[in-house]
């Protein structure tokens, strides 16, 4: 019992220092709304979620871990998910880079260039 | 591949004026100062309009372009010949040319066989005409390394497999897009290495529009090195394997 309530005191450090931190960078600009928001939530799930941890024993157990060792899996879970949405956010974000390059391009010079090809 | 007499002379002068009039050649570049002067210089020599993609070049291609009289649009980074040509597909259609003559910069390209690929291209009404190096194998002086041959012979069977054609050169840089491919192919490209030839060639094939090839000779390289290395090709023919089985080469609409 005593080693889940540290496991819970952990968790909830670890989820307030993630709103905190997701807070500052917001104020500071360096996230954007909508990922401010994302890791804001991730915190408070977090949060909540230190309350039930006197259920990790049972779970683990039923599925041949140790509260720690299943706590590791679930954190690994959410990691994982994060990575795949940013490799999506990035993937969108490269196609519009390779768009806004190519208008740039078009838009830029095709005008004043263009006449030398129509002298001939 | 069906051959026909009118296009079996190399350098067929044909009066090029028809053709040029909708007729766009567009020559991607990337750091090709050294050759890419004399290849306008020629093109443009035999009245052929021609546009210089210039891919974010560090050297001097985009003036070397100009001075030659090229239309020069530049990428301000580096985005891979794909994007290059797409870009090249972009500018045709907003200046309403309906063909576009795919040319190599580094002078690898015949431009006296670009009548041929037009020729081609009205006489069968293909969508895509692909100067091949290897649908003629016994008149072909074109000298390719082993591991190279091997790769393109591998890409070629994929196509066969995926699409039921035969493409001898699937990785061949001089073609001629015509409309209503061209549009298609401004609005979906892809930007990965294989993916302006092979992927193309797969995504016309399936989207049912005519691909036909003639035998186009090119030229040795006549400066800088091949851009891929044993180990690269490996490398690529593993992702062109994996896109091939899992059906993730980009598509088109169909015709």
């Amino acid at each position: 019992m005593k080693t889940t309530l540290q496991q819970s005191l952990l968790l909830i450090t670890g989820g307030l220092s993630l709103i905190v931190a997701s807070w500052i960078a917001s104020r500071r600009r360096l996230l954007t709304v909508r990922y401010t928001l994302g890791w804001i939530t991730l915190g408070i799930i977090t949060c909540v979620a230190s309350i039930f941890t006197s259920f990790l024993p049972s779970v683990g157990e039923f599925l041949g871990m140790s509260p720690t060792g299943f706590l590791l899996v679930l954190a690994s879970l959410v990691l994982v998910i994060v990575c795949f949405q940013l490799s999506v956010a990035l993937s969108v974000l490269q196609i519009k880079f390779h768009s806004l390059i190519q208008e740039i391009a078009l838009n830029g010079k095709d005008g004043s260039v263009s006449k030398s090809n129509e002298s001939d | 591949m069906e051959k026909m007499d009118l296009l079996a002379n190399p350098t067929n002068q044909i009066d090029s004026t028809m053709q040029s009039e909708n007729t766009l050649v567009v020559i991607p570049a990337f750091n090709e100062e050294v050759t890419v002067g004399q290849v306008v210089t020629t093109l443009r020599h035999h009245g052929w309009k021609c546009l210089v993609v210039n891919d974010g070049s560090t050297d001097q291609t985009e003036t070397r372009a100009c001075e030659a009289g090229a239309v020069v649009v530049s990428h301000s980074i580096n985005l891979g010949v794909g994007l290059a040509l797409q870009t090249g597909f972009k500018w045709a259609l907003q200046h309403d040319f309906s063909k576009v003559v795919q040319f190599d910069a580094d002078g690898q390209h015949d431009s006296l066989q670009i009548s041929r690929l037009l020729s081609a291209q009205e006489a069968f009404n293909a969508d895509l005409v692909i100067g091949s190096r290897f649908l003629d194998s016994q008149n072909s002086n074109f000298v390719l390394s082993g591991h190279r041959k091997a790769a393109i012979e591998l890409l070629s069977k994929i196509i066969y497999l995926k699409t039921k054609k035969k493409i001898t050169d699937p990785t061949s840089g001089f073609r001629c897009i015509s409309q209503p491919l061209l549009e298609q192919f401004a609005q979906n490209f892809s930007a990965q290495y294989l993916g302006d030839t092979f992927e193309a060639n797969i995504a016309a094939l399936e989207a049912g529009y005519s691909v036909t090839e003639i035998h186009t000779d090119m030229f040795n390289r006549q400066h800088g090195t091949s851009s891929a290395s044993f180990l690269q090709s490996v490398r690529y023919l593993g992702r062109v394997f994996v896109i091939s089985a899992l059906n993730l080469n980009f598509k088109i609409s169909r015709k």
